[in-house]
């Protein structure tokens, strides 16, 4: 029996290491507020960290087929427009809008990678231009308006419920069950050995497609989220989340050669990444060494994390 | 009918030509060999049927109709399945779902588990595979994988079943259950083309032979009407003692001190003069070992190896694929960490990095060329200046390189070594194999090493290239440089090495030298390794 715990704990290394994290984090983050276990408290900040858990797992996705998307920011503010100028004409007639539109940019970056042949990171970061200059576009100046009772509902609970929450749940059951389809092996299948896939008779091209769209349905969900959270629209708040989604990718383990990843882990990665930024800001150092500390947090995580997980290679 | 007519193929890499019109047919309920030496062109052939490449000119006829529109995924429809070397499972994958990749069995759109489980255990069982089918195939040993590759090709129930060097990794036990699936196949009318190194295999399984070399068809045989001499003869082209030089002891130090490819005049000279040097045989040059090496253990690849590398010998470690043998190789130039004694000259000397093992005058001519060896894109100049730095930027001109200097010596190595270069300045990576080859060995040779170590020095180059190297191979061990060569090619082994250790799962499992240095010894002792080894640990290759 032993045995068997020890297979599935090293199974779950990264789910179990990044609880482990998670609880010491909610120990000290306690220490500032007391009043971290209320449901307000909750609802609260599960508002505040739903729009980076969002984009990570859009870049988890598209790192497990051996991508990774530099562009993702710009997407995320590209919804996040789309919403914020529609959504006083109908919050479902632009929340479709708005998804729409990350899905149909984040295939259009998959179309970009799979056929121009060039590495994925230089496409995608000039595909972060174009789509940042299109959302400019859409919302030349922060605005827009999203109706109060949403924003009230989003952020302070719905009768008793703790939206975020349920917007979480339904996006990872859609995780699970996209896992088990054909498209969801060929994903892993692709990000673990791409020739071998093509070798197989696997679409290589459509299945990366299919990744960056559905990316962008993570990242354009990511979009409403903060738009919903901050009540308006702003073309360019969406860059820190590109390089905080990868961040949170890495710490939970998703390989960036593809192939290897649980989407779970990267919900724990991008909450704890939220978590400490909190945590640094009520520490009330100077801004500056609030990013130097968090830098730092990232680099011993990361490394005491590949230390832990490396294989033997001869 | 011919189920699958190759005709008149051509395909050509970077302006070389690789095939030249080769045709060939397979007929239903018929076992094919594909026989023919490294860069023979049996791969490149074989992905133009399975939809991997397309052929530059010529056609590919399966079921009497041309392929058009060719892909792997096309191919696979149609009913022709593939296990090749290179495996093309995910290791991160169960082996289930390796079993059905890219035809993963769904219900309603969803793929479940068990069902895959259950779906892929008669096809394991098929194979002679007792594995978890929910176990990660990257944790399988590597001969296990490969039966997981058969697996994988019976799912769509092929009518050609292509085995390209599925064998390599397999003892006899699995051997036998590949072997009995190719029956099974030809009982029910289906075709199988099959390639090997094992001669004996393919004398066994076979209905007809194609000898491949230098990307032409020599000829096509029935399996009764010909032998393993005359097939071997056919490979590569002429008799096998004219391809490997006299071994220690047994030649004449002819032009020794010059580390040079020699000319045919030289090799006929060198030849003659092993007849009479074989009566009154010279002494080998039998000093302490250059380097001395006790139990070498690299985790996970290696275990305990002894090795002692004498000046004038080469040394061969032999053995299936992936046994451990490159590790050697590669902790032997610093590049992997390991531990164990090592004596350089009778002194310990540690080798961390390969910068300590080029001090210590080691040099290392690795398997992937592009990997570990040459700068690709970069010219033959660049390439053969990197590793003599002292000899181009002499001390004087402080930090610049001296043009003159370079030149010099990058015409001599082209010289010595019958490099075909257009000039200095072309680029490495629009070389032929065997002249990436030649550079790649070139480069050490101004800092004359003391130790060479070289992986798998003639894969993918053509024959005379590889009686060339043999031959320079030979004069620098003459003239006093210790070698040590890994090679999956049992014949160039034994025609080359004056000893070959064998490896199993990572430990020397036997040495062969003298006269129980020949092919059916080593084969057996690759193969059968499994007996003698301790089984413990090293076997898990990452």
């Amino acid at each position: 029996m032993p045995d068997r715990v020890a297979t599935t704990l090293r199974g779950n290394l990264d789910v179990v290491g990044l609880g482990a994290l998670l609880v010491v984090l909610l120990a000290a983050y306690r220490h500032y507020d007391s009043e971290l276990f209320t449901p307000a408290s909750i609802t609260i900040l599960s508002a505040q960290f739903l729009p980076l858990i969002l984009a990570a797992m859009g870049q988890s996705t598209v790192m497990l087929a051996g991508g990774i998307d530099l562009s993702l920011g710009s997407v995320l503010a590209l919804a996040m427009a789309v919403f914020a100028v529609r959504a006083e004409d109908g919050v479902a007639v632009a929340a479709v809008l708005a998804l729409a539109a990350a899905a149909s940019t984040g295939a259009a970056n998959g179309v970009l990678v799979a056929y121009a042949g060039l590495p994925p990171i230089i496409v995608t970061l000039a595909a972060s231009f174009l789509w940042g200059g299109v959302t400019l576009v859409v919302l030349p100046k922060p605005g827009g308006s999203v109706p109060a009772g949403l924003v009230d509902a989003y952020n302070n609970g719905w009768n008793g419920l703790a939206l975020p929450f349920v917007v979480i749940g339904l996006v990872l059951l859609l995780w699970k069950t996209v896992r088990t389809t054909r498209f969801g092996l060929s994903l892993y299948a692709v990000g673990g050995n791409e020739h071998g896939a093509y070798a197989s008779g696997i679409g290589v091209r459509k299945v990366k497609i299919g990744a960056y769209a559905l990316a962008g349905v993570f990242v354009g969900l990511a979009g409403i989220g903060l738009a919903v959270q901050t009540g308006s629209g702003d073309a360019t708040i969406g860059a820190p989340y590109t390089l905080n989604s990868i961040a949170a990718s890495v710490l939970a383990g998703v390989s960036f050669f593809g192939g290897i990843g649980q989407m779970r882990a990267t919900v724990l990665a991008a909450l704890l990444i939220g978590l400490l930024t909190n945590l640094l800001l009520f520490t009330g150092l100077s801004p500056f060494y609030q990013l130097i500390m968090q830098g730092a947090v990232l680099i011993v995580a990361i490394a005491v994390k590949t230390f832990a997980t490396r294989e033997r290679t001869d | 009918m011919a189920l699958l007519a190759v005709e008149k193929v051509s395909k050509s890499f970077a302006g070389n030509r690789v095939l030249n019109e080769v045709s060939f047919d397979v007929r239903a309920g018929e076992v094919l060999a594909l026989v023919g030496e490294n860069g023979a062109g049996k791969s490149t052939v074989l992905s133009l049927v399975t939809g991997l490449l397309s052929p530059d000119s010529g056609r590919v006829l399966y079921d009497g109709e041309p392929l058009r529109s060719w892909s792997p995924h096309r191919a696979r429809e149609v009913g022709i399945g593939s296990v090749h070397q290179e495996l093309s499972l995910n290791p991160h994958q169960t082996v289930a779902e390796n079993v059905f990749l890219g035809q993963w069995p769904a219900r309603r759109g969803l793929v479940l588990r068990r069902d895959l489980a259950k779906r892929a255990r008669p096809l394991l069982e098929r194979v002679g595979l007792d594995v978890d089918p929910l176990t990660r195939a990257g944790r399988l040993p590597l001969g296990q994988q490969q039966l997981v590759e058969l697996a994988k090709a019976l799912a769509s129930g092929p009518r050609l079943l292509i085995l390209d060097e599925a064998t390599s990794a397999l003892d006899d036990d699995q051997v036998r259950s590949v072997f009995a699936v190719v029956d099974e196949l030809r009982a029910a009318d289906s075709s199988v083309i099959i390639v090997s190194h094992r001669m004996a295999e393919l004398f066994a399984v076979s209905d007809r032979l194609t000898v491949l070399k230098d990307g032409e068809v020599m000829a096509t045989r029935d399996r009764a009407e010909t032998d393993h001499d005359d097939i071997v003869r056919l490979m590569i082209g002429r008799e096998l003692s004219d391809l490997f030089p006299p071994k220690a002891g047994e030649g004449s130090p002819v032009g020794a001190e010059i580390a040079a490819i020699p000319s045919e005049a030289e090799i006929a000279e060198e030849k003659s003069a092993a007849g009479v040097a074989a009566e009154n045989t010279i002494p080998v040059l039998t000093g302490a070992p250059v380097l001395k090496v006790r139990g070498l253990t690299v985790p996970g690849a290696c275990e305990n190896v002894d090795l002692d590398l004498d000046p004038g010998r080469i040394i061969g470690l032999g053995g299936l694929q992936g046994q451990g043998q490159r590790a050697v190789l590669r902790a032997l130039f610093g590049l992997v960490r390991h531990s164990g004694r090592i004596e350089l000259d009778g002194r310990p000397a540690r080798l961390a990095s390969p910068r300590e093992a080029i001090r210590g005058r080691i040099a290392y001519v690795p398997e992937d060329r592009k990997v570990e060896g040459l700068h690709v894109a970069q010219n033959v100049r660049a390439n053969l200046s990197l590793t003599n730095l002292g000899v181009v930027t002499p001390g004087k001109r402080l930090l610049t390189v001296d043009r003159g200097a370079e030149a010099a010596l990058v015409d001599d190595l082209v010289e010595r070594m019958r490099i075909r270069v257009t000039g200095p300045e072309q680029e490495v990576r629009r070389l032929s194999g065997g002249n990436q080859q030649k550079v790649s060995l070139a480069r050490w040779l101004p800092s004359e090493p003391r130790v060479l170590l070289l992986a798998e020095p003639t894969r993918g180059i053509d024959v005379g290239t590889k009686r060339e190297i043999y031959h320079l191979l030979r004069r620098l061990a003459d003239g006093g440089m210790a070698v040590l060569v890994t090679s999956g090619d049992t014949m160039e082994l034994v025609g080359l090495c004056d000893e070959v250790a064998v490896m199993y799962e990572g430990a020397v499992v036997e040495r062969l030298a003298g006269e129980d240095l020949s092919e059916e010894r080593l084969v057996r002792a690759s193969v059968t390794g499994a007996e003698a080894a301790p089984r413990k640990g090293a076997g898990t290759h990452a």
